[in-house]
């Protein structure tokens, strides 16, 4: 290495940490917020540029994948015929509904805000969106994130004056208490780098199929009970591990997702110790 | 080509990277635009310009993408480095060169944020994010930088003419 690229390294790197530091105490946010309002009109102009290119390409792969998707629900839609069949003889079905539909009621009495996604943290190692309501809207970190079909996206986790970061459920920093619908069994669900879910610390002597609806159990406060995360994909376990592991998918495709709703009424407790 | 040229091409390579490239996400991945863009100018380039374009290209990113200000440039970085790996002459290191500068960095750049999550208390399981999102990253990078890299060519070659003193 030569004596003139160690000293320009050694001038950039610091330079970032300057930048890392000043912004941790919020010193950098009138410059954030002054390129949010700059770039955001660029943003839109490439955005419509390109979405046409994408929908294409998307049309495109998509006539294969619905070919081999309606295959698949072909034989997903008996053996779904087969299990309603099971579920009315055994009553379960009832069980089932009424408990969905207390969740329901639950967040009939709660608060939302609606956002649009603008942008995607561009890292592969995180999965977040960009919203447009920030705290001048009244965002405030910790607020859980949902699908307009009540599913629960993610969580606030960085808010800015005009828009807010949300880290996504399926990113590997979140930790949801989760329980499964069906079999009242818990765990928590946290993130995976394949953007699926997991669901650790499940009771090896629970009741847990494929199917099952996985929905936050509010233990921790972080989140209000009830919130459909996803349905369970895979179980995995031996008999001799102390915990089963689930895997989960999302009910939403979270990577298209244009538009959520914020719980604006909803605050996150602050647990003490016991 | 000059700085004129330069620092929009980074700020739409930049503002493209968080709200273009998702839409066109392989597999749940996406290529690092910016990453791309001043390896690409490296080699086809040279070190001089590079120099003042990673700061400014990391500093245009850092505004736009989630991480904290300051973590894209550091993460940028090491690229000037590897410029000394094959000396400092000024002639075109070929595409071959431009691919293994790209895949070297993709991994250097992923480490660096990944210390930076794990320095900020977030959880990051290396392994699986190697296997899952580094080595993936770095084909589709390597993909990316092949038309950006013929692009950066074609007005370049004033300073590829071989020198006879």
């Amino acid at each position: 290495m030569t004596a003139r690229t160690a000293a320009w390294f050694a001038s950039v790197v610091s330079f970032g940490f300057i930048l890392i530091a000043i912004s941790g105490v919020g010193l950098t946010r009138p410059v954030e917020t002054a390129s949010f309002k700059l770039f955001a009109p660029l943003e839109a102009v490439l955005r419509s540029v390109a979405s046409p290119i994408a929908d294409a390409v998307t049309n495109y792969s998509d006539v294969r994948a619905l070919t081999e998707e309606n295959d698949r629900l072909r034989s997903e839609t008996e053996r779904l015929n087969a299990e309603i069949a099971r579920l009315r003889e055994d009553g379960t079905q009832r069980e089932q509904l009424e408990r969905l539909l207390a969740v329901k009621n639950g967040l009939a009495d709660q608060q939302f805000a609606a956002a649009k996604i603008f942008a995607r943290d561009p890292s592969n190692l995180r999965q977040a969106v960009a919203i447009d309501k920030g705290r001048a809207d009244g965002m405030k970190k910790g607020m859980p994130v949902l699908t307009e079909g009540n599913a629960l996206v993610g969580t606030v986790t960085r808010v800015e004056d005009d828009h807010a970061w949300i880290t996504l459920v399926t990113d590997v920093d979140s930790g949801v208490s989760a329980t499964i619908l069906e079999s009242r069994a818990q765990g928590v669900v946290s993130g995976a780098y394949n953007r699926r879910m997991v669901m650790d610390f499940v009771s090896q002597d629970s009741a847990v199929r494929q199917g099952d609806t996985v929905i936050t159990s509010g233990i921790g406060g972080s989140y209000p009970a009830g919130l459909v995360i996803g349905r369970v994909t895979g179980v995995r376990g031996e008999r001799q591990d102390v915990f089963r592991s689930v895997t989960v998918e999302p009910l939403a495709s979270l990577s298209k997702l244009e538009t959520v709703l914020v719980m604006t009424s909803f605050v996150p407790k602050k647990v003490s110790q016991p | 080509m000059s700085y004129y040229f330069a620092i929009p091409l980074l700020l739409i390579a930049a503002l493209s990277e968080v709200a273009v490239a998702p839409m066109f996400r392989v597999a749940g991945l996406q290529p690092n635009l910016v990453l791309v863009l001043l390896t690409a100018w490296l080699i086809a380039r040279g070190q001089n310009e590079v120099y003042w374009l990673i700061p400014v290209g990391g500093f245009l990113l850092g505004l736009v993408d989630g991480a904290p200000l300051g973590t894209a440039i550091i993460a940028m970085a090491p690229l000037a480095l590897l410029q000394d790996v094959r000396g400092s002459q000024l002639r075109e290191g070929g595409p071959a060169l431009a691919i293994i500068f790209i895949v070297i960095m993709t991994v250097v750049y992923h480490v660096i944020y990944m210390m930076m999550f794990t320095l900020r208390g977030e959880s990051a399981n290396w392994i699986q994010a190697m296997t899952r999102v580094v080595v993936p990253t770095a084909l589709i990078n390597a993909v990316t930088l092949v038309p950006v890299y013929w692009f950066l060519s074609l007005f370049s070659h004033e300073l590829r003419r071989p020198t006879y003193a």
